[in-house]
């Protein structure tokens, strides 16, 4: 081999080991984050019929909103349709696990909660489901960051954190906006 | 000039090992990394659980 060949094979050699050692420091990062600190994409599949979607079952208007179970588990059942969220605002205690739980009668929809970690895809036929917790009390912006049509710009809804101990369920164990 | 005159020159040439150009890579994935774990450490990480 000429010495200019070896000289450019010695140099593209060290490139693609810096290239490796960039991409395992990544990849064992995300480990990290997903063994230690329960960061992981969410995963769940579950399938829901959409065009029943809104006559029996657990997407029903009365079972909309923030629920919180015997057990004491938090779930928020919310619809997401062209162009709005059902309901439009939930409220969720900060500082305790949450399940949030969507579901779409129409088009492929996509949420995130600004400032935190939650983003997921609702695609028709499917429930998304995304486990977090909130970390500090405020109202937070949740926008469809999917484009699902002409008002798709319209379509936003608020995740309203509130202190633990100001997160008071009624009878049946539900909280929404309205009721504070 | 001839064919082997002219592949000298070129072998030459190709033996200078363009420093510049591997210290300008060098520096800007440096500095994607250093912005990758800036985000990772100070927004990613802090923003909690989810699954």
């Amino acid at each position: 081999m000429p010495l200019a060949e070896e000289a450019i094979v010695r140099s593209e050699v060290r490139w693609a080991a810096v290239a490796i050692s960039v991409m395992s420091v990544i990849m064992l990062a995300i480990i990290y984050a997903g063994l230690v600190h329960h960061i992981n994409p969410p995963s769940n599949i579950e399938t829901i019929d959409p065009k029943t979607l809104h006559l029996s079952g657990e997407f029903t208007e009365a079972n909309l909103g923030t629920r919180v179970a015997a057990d004491g588990r938090v779930t928020s059942r919310i619809v997401a349709t062209q162009f709005t969220f059902l309901p439009r605002c939930i409220v969720v205690p900060a500082s305790r696990p949450v399940t949030l739980r969507f579901a779409t009668p129409d088009v492929i929809h996509g949420v995130l909660v600004t400032g935190t970690n939650v983003n997921t895809m609702i695609v028709p036929g499917y429930v998304s489901q995304v486990h977090t917790e909130f970390t500090r009390p405020g109202d937070l912006l949740m926008p469809c960051h999917e484009y699902c049509g002409l008002g798709h710009s319209e379509m936003m809804a608020t995740v309203r954190v509130v202190p633990p101990e100001r997160f008071k369920p009624d009878a049946q164990g539900r909280v929404s906006c309205d009721a504070r | 000039m001839s064919d082997e005159r002219a592949d000298a020159e070129l072998e030459r040439a190709m033996q200078e090992v363009p420093r510049g150009a591997l210290a300008l890579a060098a520096l800007t994935v440096g500095l994607l990394l250093v912005g990758w774990f800036l985000i990772y450490l100070l927004v990613f990480l802090p923003r909690g659980m989810v699954s």
